[in-house]
């Protein structure tokens, strides 16, 4: 029982690794109805751009150079979107995924070549040496691990509140219900779509942050990540921000004991994408009974 | 602009972005497929591991398996190692009587050839130790000197520089910082001679090496072709035999390139991996009480299971070892804490990790989270995690009193080594070269794998006849020399047929976080010439 609660508690903590991923995901579905496969690189580059202001170039603070590197990366994430996605019709979603399928090489292969592939010790937020682990009841949780879990929390609530209670929030759900609607009440829908890219990029690059202590600060470190935050967003509707979040969790714990009972079994112990499982299947089960996902918006058609 | 035009200056744009991507020999290869690909690439290979060590274990008599040294020996061997003083530090010598001393190895290895008169006779090239090489069957329009040509020899190398296990591309820009300083130092052989390392990204998928050693040897058509990875050395194996074209030091310990009669072209260089899991094994005997439980992470593809099982075999023969619980991750895993609290669960008295590139340190970091390092009595890295800057460092205090039986190689990142002569001006040739030096995997190809190659270039560029592919073999299986890179008492040489394997010794160390060294511990241990040819048959093994 207490080997069940540690594969629990395991899931949760891993969970929000993916839900910091999958949650700047659904912004930029909701902007754009677009899946940008590039979301992992861009946080990942966002994570080197706060590792450069704290560590490489300028040792500052943490905070200062999450700050900063939010910034950077919305720019990055702006300029993405005027100069490389915005020229194509947005309906036709053929050339604008594999503009950012094109996107994520350039970026792993440009940050393999600045930061080379070995990784890099990235500052925390919170305590990660081994020893800072509550043990309760034989049960061990990780300090940092609670500390992604509230930050995860704060980001949910902010993004609340910018998105709800500012007028560029305002816009911003209105051009995501409905663009030409938006167009014609003279909402400016190109500046919109910026905003929630630098949104979508500036959030992935805290989130990054915020994990890569744990998963290590790598050009790679968002490969597997972004299979389960896709299998996230998907779970809680491409276009909720709490559903990516809480997709987070359950593909987590989906992961954590599917990997605990399911890999003594066989024909699945010998399979070598084991841990790809879960996601894969809990993906295939969404798609195929509820493709909105949780919590995601019905469409419905009129004839 | 009309919108269908700017729409079609997007597209062709988006193609430009596509292209660049490509551009770089490959890379186009979906980074989140490489590890998988690479998987299932290998699946044959593994199970051919497997079957091989089930073949051994089912034939009673057998009591070695090809490519790792026969139990007894190891055992005997750990029991016996010779102390080394100051950690293996040499700074007596400066580097020029270094390179005196190697030049004067040299000298002797070529009068040796010559006096033994090896060299090419009618289709047959023989050597040192039962060589023999048949040069009846390579194709009609085989060049001896192929590759060579005004002033350049041409080497190809694939190798992984995207993907998840893109760090490995490391050693093979290492190998050309280390080629540019033997260029810019006289080159090779009487005629100076210069190195033109020719290197391609296969993302560590194996079909990916078959295209681009097919495109190498209809395009550039180099001297030779070096390849890294396990897989993807297998996967070109045949074909550069059939070729003739040498595929020499391997970056990969599998214990299949020890095979000099049926793929005389293919060579290997660092310690076997299965001759590795036998130390593990011995050193368990020797340490721990009856009822040991064992708890290992496996890194899932042909190099963690190559460990697998070669552990798994001597495990089940053990008197000592009751338990061992594998539990496989994916290479490119974002965390390993699932596979890490399914090892704890199993209250392991030994812990070993079987992995290698970042999860080196993920492993680390978490099996002290686990509690694995408080209640285990021994852990063990892999010998490919012996790198300080790499894994040990940035794991923190979880790093302390883990245990490696590294291979004898000299961590070039230990500060223990900043006194050592070799390894101290390795280290600013690689930061003078505008790399960093903290990356471990520059060192590997700068020291341990350039310097072999250019040793063995040199010899065959002495030899009657000068560099040519068939002296440049006879060189490679001649080549015994004190490796700078290597601990003093590790002996490093091959002997024709009869010794296909270079390194056959190991270390014993013990990491100390709080000098940030490896402390070796028990001495050194060497079983050169023990580990017996490995004829690797596909589906059967050695």
């Amino acid at each position: 029982m207490q080997l069940f609660f540690q594969r629990l508690i395991d899931g949760i903590q891993n969970g929000a690794i993916y839900s910091v991923v999958a949650i700047p995901m659904v912004l930029i579905f909701k902007a754009t109805t677009l899946i940008n496969f590039a979301q992992g690189e861009l946080a990942m580059i966002g994570a080197f751009f706060g590792f450069i202001f704290a560590v490489q170039a300028f040792s500052w603070p943490l905070w200062l150079a999450a700050i900063a590197a939010m910034i950077l990366a919305a720019l990055l994430g702006m300029g993405i979107e005027r100069a490389l996605l915005r020229p194509f019709d947005p309906t036709d979603h053929l050339p604008v995924v594999l503009i950012t399928l094109g996107i994520f090489y350039i970026i792993n292969a440009v940050a393999g070549d600045v930061w080379n592939y070995q990784a890099r010790v990235m500052p925390s937020f919170f305590p990660t040496d081994f020893k800072a682990v509550w043990v309760i009841g034989g049960v061990r949780l990780f300090q940092d691990s609670v500390g992604i879990i509230v930050s995860l929390l704060v980001m949910l609530f902010a993004l609340y509140l910018i998105l709800n209670k500012t007028k560029m929030g305002l816009a911003f759900r209105a051009v995501s219900s409905n663009t030409e609607s938006s167009r014609l009440v003279g909402v400016r829908v190109g500046r919109i779509l910026s905003f929630g890219w630098a949104l979508a990029c500036a959030f992935g690059a805290l989130g990054a942050i915020l994990v890569a202590p744990r998963i290590t600060l790598q050009p790679n470190m968002m490969a597997f990540v972004l299979i389960y935050a896709l299998a996230a967003a998907a779970f809680g509707g491409l276009d909720s921000v709490f559903g990516a979040a809480l997709g987070g969790f359950v593909v987590g714990i989906l992961n954590s004991v599917g990997i605990g009972y399911l890999s003594d079994i066989d024909p699945i112990s010998s399979l070598s994408a084991a841990p790809l499982i879960s996601p894969i299947v809990l993906l295939l089960v969404m798609l195929w009974f509820k493709p909105t996902g949780l919590f995601g918006t019905k469409t419905i058609e009129r004839v | 602009m009309s919108r269908k035009l700017m729409r079609l200056l997007a597209v062709l744009f988006s193609l430009a972005l596509l292209a660049t991507a490509c551009g770089s020999d490959g890379a186009v290869d979906a980074v989140t497929d490489a590890a998988s690909d690479a998987a299932d690439a290998v699946e044959d290979a593994a199970s051919d591991a497997a079957d091989a060590v089930e073949d051994a274990m089912d034939d009673e008599e057998s009591e070695e398996v090809g490519g790792a040294v026969d139990e007894d020996a190891a055992q005997e061997a750990v029991e016996e190692a010779t102390e080394v003083e100051d950690g293996g530090v040499q700074s007596d010598s400066t580097l020029a009587e270094l390179e005196a001393q190697w030049a004067e190895a040299r000298a002797s290895i070529v009068a040796e050839i010559t006096a033994a008169g090896y060299g090419v006779d009618g289709d047959t090239v023989t050597g040192p130790g039962g060589m023999s090489i048949d040069l009846s069957a390579c194709p009609a329009d085989w060049s001896d000197t192929a590759g060579i040509a005004d002033g350049q020899i041409t080497i190809g190398h694939t190798t992984a520089q995207s993907g998840a296990l893109a760090a490995y591309g490391n050693i093979g820009v290492g190998m050309g910082a280390y080629f540019d300083y033997v260029n810019a130092n006289g080159g090779i052989g009487p005629d100076g001679l210069q190195l033109n390392l020719i290197i391609k990204d296969d993302a560590y998928v194996a079909t990916q090496t078959q295209e681009l050693v097919a495109e190498l040897l209809q395009t550039e058509e180099p001297f030779y072709i070096t390849t890294l990875g396990s897989p993807n050395t297998f996967s070109v194996q045949g074909t550069l035999n059939e070729n003739c074209v040498p595929q020499p030091f391997s970056m990969t310990g599998h214990q299949a390139w020890g095979d000099p009669l049926n793929n005389p072209w293919t060579s290997g260089l660092q310690m076997s991996y299965a001759t590795e899991a036998l130390l593990w094994g011995s050193w368990i005997e020797q340490n721990m009480e009856p009822g040991t439980k064992v708890a290992a992470l496996v890194m899932d593809n042909d190099f963690g299971l190559a460990y697998e099982q070669g552990f798994d075999r001597f495990a089940e023969e053990s008197d000592i070892i009751e338990s061992v619980e594998f539990v496989r991750h994916d290479p490119a895993a974002a965390t390993l804490t699932n596979e890490i609290t399914t090892l704890a669960a199993s209250n392991p008295d030994v812990f070993i990790s079987m992995t290698a590139g970042n999860p080196c340190l993920l492993a680390t970091q978490e099996a002290a989270r686990a509690g694995i390092t408080a209640t285990a009595q021994a852990f063990f890295q892999p010998s490919v995690c012996k790198a300080v800057s790499a894994y040990m460092a940035p794991a923190g205090e979880a790093a302390d009193q883990w245990l490696i039986f590294g291979g004898g190689w000299k961590d070039s990142t230990d500060p223990q080594y900043e006194a050592d002569t070799y390894i101290s001006w390795m280290n600013e040739q690689i930061d003078a070269a505008g790399l960093d030096s903290s990356v471990s995997l520059y060192a590997t190809g700068y020291g341990q794998f350039g310097w072999t190659h250019v040793q063995a270039l040199q010899i065959a560029a002495d030899l009657p006849g000068g560099l040519s592919r068939t002296n440049f073999m006879i060189a490679q299986r001649a080549l015994r020399m004190e490796h700078p890179g290597l601990l003093e008492g590790i002996n490093f040489g091959m002997n024709g047929a009869e010794d296909a394997y270079l390194v056959e010794g190991s270390d014993l160390s013990r990491f100390d976080f709080a000098t940030q060294s490896w402390i070796i511990e028990g001495g050194i241990i060497d079983l050169d010439g023990q580990s017996p040819n490995c004829a690797w048959v596909a589906g059967e093994g050695c």
